[in-house]
């Protein structure tokens, strides 16, 4: 049982199985940042555009489909913008009419200190600003924003050898830059209002929820090597995973990857495009709570070994740490949930519990 | 993943819409006063009233008098119960355990003569496991049931054992043969009338004087041939085949909702700094958990035995019920009293009172992580 099975996700195992093992991970890594290869294998087949609809240049298929794609992009570590490429700017494209361009495209999240906007000028746009710790942004040929004028949100796409590029990069070696904008002109057309729906907070939820997905991939990858690395490591003249201490972390790494997973699981098995606060909420604070102790008892069953550079464990732990606090932190999205939850009389929190709710959009 | 999340389905919400109606009835009435979980209060009324309307012996089928319902069905119907604390203490286990084991491995003439009584909600169970000197190590038990005509003689002491007070019978783990090589061969399971003569019950209180467990000795009590469950030295087969079936129900993350609805409805903890933080936390794990839950019954229903996932979904459970009464303990920052103060604090005193008792009944997170990463190792290793 390993959730909705698609035609798109075998195939993403089989070019991520063949073109991804850790030891290409690493090479990029220590280049670029990113897997121009890999990225090749997935955009010919289409797949950074599943979610996308046809009529705006896309590859058809669903959200869903394309969530569960970003927990095997997850559980690879695979250094591609797959996330931002479809599931966040072929939204924003196709909620404003607009049509994808099929190369590799990142999406602003919108931290508290961006200070990015438009301003509108005679003949179009002028865009000023800074948007921080944009992901991929080196690598991208696109760039999609949401951005303010002061009054409205609107989607602008521009092309990222229009921008300048500051490099940083996450916890987990996977470039996250900052894009300074100055007074970089836009034409109207590159500049739609965005409509009801299309705003800071959806955009985050939907970050979010991809987020828990790659996060739930990560876990699992951190499962299998701590098993097979538990079953296989000898001291005192057996396996170590003879050991009961050591068999009650692999029970634990095990059941909190099946409880972090879950949430984000069921809100993309819904279906249907809207992602609902609660369900992001629900989704990033299990997967980040859960991958604390998925990370630390890898970790602490791999003992030395596993703190180096050389084997391969930090290549998922390292992911986990990054990306819990991307999309919103376990902390932002478990208060938000709470707040919710002690806002509810009881019989709405039991409504909530089973999944009944309607939480405003 | 292993598990998949799964949804239920119009019919099965119908159900829920049932329940509800004939709860809100008893809640209006003021019939029970909310109790947490397993330690829920016995209410024999309670259990004839819910099994009047089809809600006890659910998956017994229709021909001894149940309502032939599926594993999830009885999960939406459980989960309603324990949401508003009701009073399932009397026909919990009969219900839960018992009934599927009876149909599982009971004879024709077990079938015909207990699934009727508990599909009516007037058949109660209690369960003859623990001894003094075997408590994880199950199958270290002492009791001893000696060949008689007609049936056994059974000598022992069983301890912990929950409702024996309440029960009309209990279920007895117990050593038919010594001639064994292996400690898990010779053991066998037997249906005991707690009235027999030579059965003796006393109450073992628990640490707030609450009656709950029991000792229950066994003096040369006769027991007929036709109340072994399976055949004489199933055993074991039958306490593990149980312990996989009721392992990761609603009941292993739900005791705690009584008091979580008290404090939302009570406002306590809206005003206190990071509370919504941390009841975020814990809400999501609440969620999560019942997903998993939902998706084993499922898997139940389809034939499966996920015995490692079961086991996981029991820990996890558990821990997170501690956790949440911890979480809530410090939050509140009262002193407390049973039975003063608002519902919220005298549930929270209960809750911090029986919390230990969470990962120890049913099986120890040790004994639960053990048999897991077994199962996991086997597989994946």
């Amino acid at each position: 049982m390993n959730g909705p099975e698609s035609a798109a996700l075998e195939l993403v195992r089989d070019i991520l199985e063949d073109g991804c093992q850790p030891s290409h991970v690493r090479a990029c890594e220590e280049g670029a940042g990113w897997s121009e290869q890999v990225w090749n294998s997935l955009a010919g087949s289409d797949l950074p555009w599943v979610s996308v609809p046809e009529e705006f240049g896309g590859a058809g298929g669903t959200l869903s489909e394309a969530l569960f794609i970003s927990r095997e992009v997850g559980r690879y570590a695979a250094p591609v913008p797959f996330v931002e490429t479809g599931i966040l700017a072929g939204w924003l494209l196709s909620q404003v009419g607009s049509t994808v361009a099929r190369v590799p495209t990142t999406v602003p999240p919108g931290h508290a200190n961006d200070t990015a906007r438009l301003t509108k000028t005679t003949s179009g746009w002028r865009l000023e600003g800074v948007a921080h710790d944009v992901p991929w942004a080196a690598c991208a040929q696109n760039v999609v924003a949401l951005l303010g004028d002061g009054a409205r949100w609107h989607v602008a796409a521009v092309p990222a050898d229009r921008l300048e590029i500051h490099p940083g990069r996450n916890l987990a070696g996977e470039p996250r830059d900052d894009i300074v904008f100055r007074g970089v002109e836009l034409d109207r057309s590159s500049v739609v209002p965005a409509p009801t729906g299309v705003n800071v907070a959806t955009l985050k939820r939907r970050g979010a929820l991809a987020r828990a997905m790659q996060m739930a991939g990560a876990m699992e990858a951190v499962c299998r090597l701590t098993i097979r690395y538990s079953g296989a490591r000898q001291q005192f003249g057996r396996p170590i995973s003879s050991f009961q201490a050591v068999r009650h972390n692999l029970a634990t790494v095990v059941g909190e990857t099946e409880l972090g997973s879950m949430a984000g699981a069921a809100a993309a098995a819904q279906g249907g495009d809207a992602v609902s606060e609660l369900a992001a909420a629900i989704a990033k604070s299990m997967a980040g709570v859960s991958a604390d102790k998925v990370a630390r008892l890898g970790h602490q069953v791999h003992g030395a070994i596993g703190m180096t550079k050389e084997y391969d464990l930090q290549l998922s732990t390292r992911r986990l740490w990054a990306w819990e606090s991307e999309f919103g932190s376990t902390r932002y999205w478990s208060s938000r949930l709470g707040s919710a939850v002690l806002g509810m009389g009881s019989s709405e929190l039991w409504d909530l519990t089973r999944g009944r709710a309607q939480s405003p959009p | 993943m292993r598990l998949a999340p799964t949804v239920l389905s119009p019919q099965e919400e119908e159900l829920r819409d049932e329940i509800r109606e004939f709860l809100e009835s008893e809640v209006r009435t003021g019939s029970f006063e909310p109790g947490l979980g397993i330690f829920a209060d016995a209410a024999p009324e309670f259990s004839r009233r819910l099994a009047r309307r089809g809600f006890a012996g659910m998956t017994v089928p229709a021909e001894y008098g149940g309502a032939a319902r599926s594993i999830v069905e009885r999960f939406v119907v459980m989960e309603e119960l324990l949401a508003v604390g009701a009073p399932i203490g009397a026909h919990w286990t009969a219900d839960r355990q018992i009934a599927p084991q009876i149909l599982a491995f009971g004879s024709d003439y077990l079938r015909k003569r207990f699934l009727p009584g508990i599909a009516q909600g007037e058949c109660y169970f209690c369960l003859g496991f623990s001894e003094p000197d075997s408590g994880s190590d199950l199958a270290s038990v002492r009791t001893r049931a000696v060949e008689a005509a007609g049936g056994w003689n059974l000598t022992g002491r069983k301890v912990w054992v929950s409702r024996a007070h309440t029960a009309q019978f209990i279920t007895v783990l117990c050593r038919t043969s010594d001639e064994v090589t292996d400690k898990h061969i010779g053991l066998s399971q037997m249906i005991v009338p707690l009235d027999s003569p030579g059965i003796e019950v006393l109450p073992i209180p628990m640490l707030d004087g609450s009656h709950h467990f029991n000792e229950v000795t066994f003096d040369n009590v006769f027991v007929p041939d036709n109340m072994v469950l399976g055949a004489a030295g199933d055993g074991w087969k039958l306490a593990t085949s149980e312990l996989t079936y009721e392992r990761a129900g609603p009941d292993r993350y739900m005791s705690i909702f009584p008091l979580l609805a008290a404090l939302v409805d009570e406002d306590r903890g809206a005003s206190t700094i990071g509370a919504g933080e941390i009841l975020g936390r814990l809400f999501g794990r609440l969620w999560s958990l019942r997903q998993l839950s939902l998706t084993i019954a499922r898997l139940l229903d389809e034939g499966e035995s996920p015995a490692v996932e079961s086991a996981l979904v029991k820990d996890l459970g558990t821990r997170f019920e501690q956790e949440f009464v911890e979480a809530l303990r410090q939050l509140a920052g009262l002193p407390l009293r049973t039975g003063v103060g608002s519902p919220f604090e005298s549930l929270l005193a209960r809750s911090v009172l029986y919390a230990p008792s969470y990962t120890i009944r049913g099986g120890t997170t040790e004994i639960l992580r053990g048999i897991a990463a077994k199962g996991i190792l086997n597989e994946w290793a």
